[in-house]
């Protein structure tokens, strides 16, 4: 077949092409004729849509029943699959962060040696706000950048669903984790430190700070796609927390007056607010998959 | 309210609403905007209204129902909506025999032709549609889709190519060698 063959073929192929679509153009004004009133507007269309609706929606699933589903397809132990070791290692971070608020509580070794504690430097709650998501941010940290080195987090995304929610389950298992740390620390100070305090303020400023990090650094996922979702939150909490302590002598008597009631309050109004935003996560797709623009294209 | 055009924001907006809140009220708008567009796309095809209904119902409910996997980046909404409507037609056809047609099931009144073409020659077009679709049953389904989405929506290839996830050469390659088929099968019956 020579060119000049091959151009009119092309030609009488689009021709046909063409008279095709006039028909099926013809075709569907015929089928709108034989219908006058089956636009969305009418009774008939309007109980349809109300069945598509009642069918098609998919009903409201609470976070727990998702994060079930994880656990149960996967099992405990493989939702944890490798990352025992970064586990390890922020606990062992984190023991001896609680460590040195318990010593700058306490007033360091002063005390046990008998000498005079420096009541300028003895501090507890800021401590306690600064250290108290360092569990959850570091075994966060040290997961997502052990995924990321060993490239699991590539495999993990081909399995659309879970890996979101696999995340959202290990998230919540620190938070928890994190929040039992800060309950024993508040135990182990109103146990053991010569300090005179409110334990439940303690617990309320220390739930309050893990549930305001753990939702900003959510904020990042959701808003931004790794590695740059690491970055803001550890580096606007290290900023706030160099703040606060070099303004201790301040702070430190504001958040020690603050009702019990109040900082409890507060606390449940992050975890409120970081339990909805787990959920939101969950749905989204990664913004690795999604682009947020919006296409030009008219629908 | 509802049937009025929306724009690509608009649609990704009750989108969201939707995944994210399950709000009713955003699913009922979202399928009002479209429900018209996907019926014209649908009865081009099926000329059965009740079996069209169905079959718009039943791509509604799929669509929503798998709402969260659209991904505004491989083409508009209504292009993702055609797509899953015409594997529904596809289903339907494949479940039912070809049947011949009279000048009856053309849906036209005789006194009413439309203009420049008499009603056996209408009944003629919509009985060799109907060969058409059923000699191309046989065919993959994605050389279907394609050639549904071109001939009875008048997409052209790019959005083809984007919707369907295919290279447009491929799309294109596809489209022609199924026009080859269907000219040497009913060559001189188009015309």
């Amino acid at each position: 077949m020579n060119t000049s063959d091959m151009a009119d073929e092309s030609k009488e192929l689009e021709a046909m092409e063409s008279r095709l679509m006039t028909m099926a153009d013809d075709a569907g004004t015929r089928s709108s004729n034989g219908r006058p009133d089956n636009g969305p507007g009418n009774r008939p269309a309007r109980r349809r849509i109300r069945l598509i609706v009642d069918r098609g929606l998919p009903p409201r699933t609470r976070l727990i029943d998702l994060l079930a589903d994880v656990t149960g397809t996967l099992s405990w132990r493989n939702v944890f699959f490798g990352l025992w070791d970064c586990m390890l290692l922020a606990t062992m971070v984190a023991l001896v962060a609680w460590g040195g608020v318990f010593a700058l509580a306490s007033g360091g070794l002063s005390p046990v040696m008998g000498a005079e504690v420096d009541e300028k430097l003895r501090m507890l709650y800021v401590p306690t706000f600064v250290i108290s998501p360092l569990l959850y941010g570091l075994v966060n940290l040290l997961a997502a950048w052990k995924e990321r080195e060993a490239r699991m987090d590539q495999l993990l995304r081909t399995y659309r669903w879970p890996s979101r929610r696999l995340r959202a389950v290990r998230m919540m298992v620190f938070g928890l984790i994190s929040a039992a740390g800060s309950v024993l620390f508040a135990a182990t100070m109103s146990l053991c430190s010569p300090l005179r305090f409110s334990p439940p303020t303690l617990l309320g400023v220390s739930f309050s700070a893990l549930f305001l990090f753990a939702a900003g650094q959510l904020l990042a996922d959701l808003r931004l796609s790794p590695p740059l979702s690491f970055i803001p939150m550890p580096a606007l909490w290290s900023v706030m927390s160099v703040v606060l302590l070099s303004a201790h002598t301040v702070v430190e008597p504001m958040l020690s007056r603050l009702p019990a009631a109040l900082t409890l309050c507060a606390s449940a109004l992050f975890a409120m607010v970081y339990l909805l935003m787990l959920r939101r996560y969950c749905d989204e797709r990664p913004t690795e998959l999604v682009s947020r623009t919006v296409p030009v294209a008219a629908v | 309210m509802g049937d009025e055009p929306l724009s690509a924001h608009g649609t990704r907006r009750l989108i969201d609403a939707v995944v994210r809140r399950r709000s009713r009220r955003a699913a009922d708008r979202l399928v009002r905007a479209y429900y018209d567009a996907l019926l014209r796309f649908v009865s081009r095809q099926v000329r059965d209204a009740d079996e069209a209904d169905a079959i718009v119902q039943e791509s509604f409910i799929a669509a929503l129902r798998s709402l969260s996997s659209y991904d505004p980046d491989k083409g508009a909404f209504a292009t993702w909506l055609y797509r899953i409507a015409t594997y529904k037609v596809i289903d339907w056809r494949r479940a039912r025999p070809a049947q011949a047609l009279s000048v009856d099931d053309v849906g036209v009144s005789p006194s009413e032709p439309r203009f420049g073409q008499n009603v056996p020659s209408q009944a003629a077009d919509a009985d060799l549609l109907e060969r058409i679709g059923a000699s191309i049953a046989n065919e993959d389904e994605r050389t279907q889709v394609i050639w549904r989405l071109r001939i009875y929506e008048r997409m052209s290839f790019p959005e083809i190519s984007a919707v369907m996830d295919m290279p447009e050469p491929a799309v294109k390659a596809r489209h022609y060698r199924l026009l080859s088929r269907i000219r040497k099968e009913f060559g001189d019956e188009y015309e």
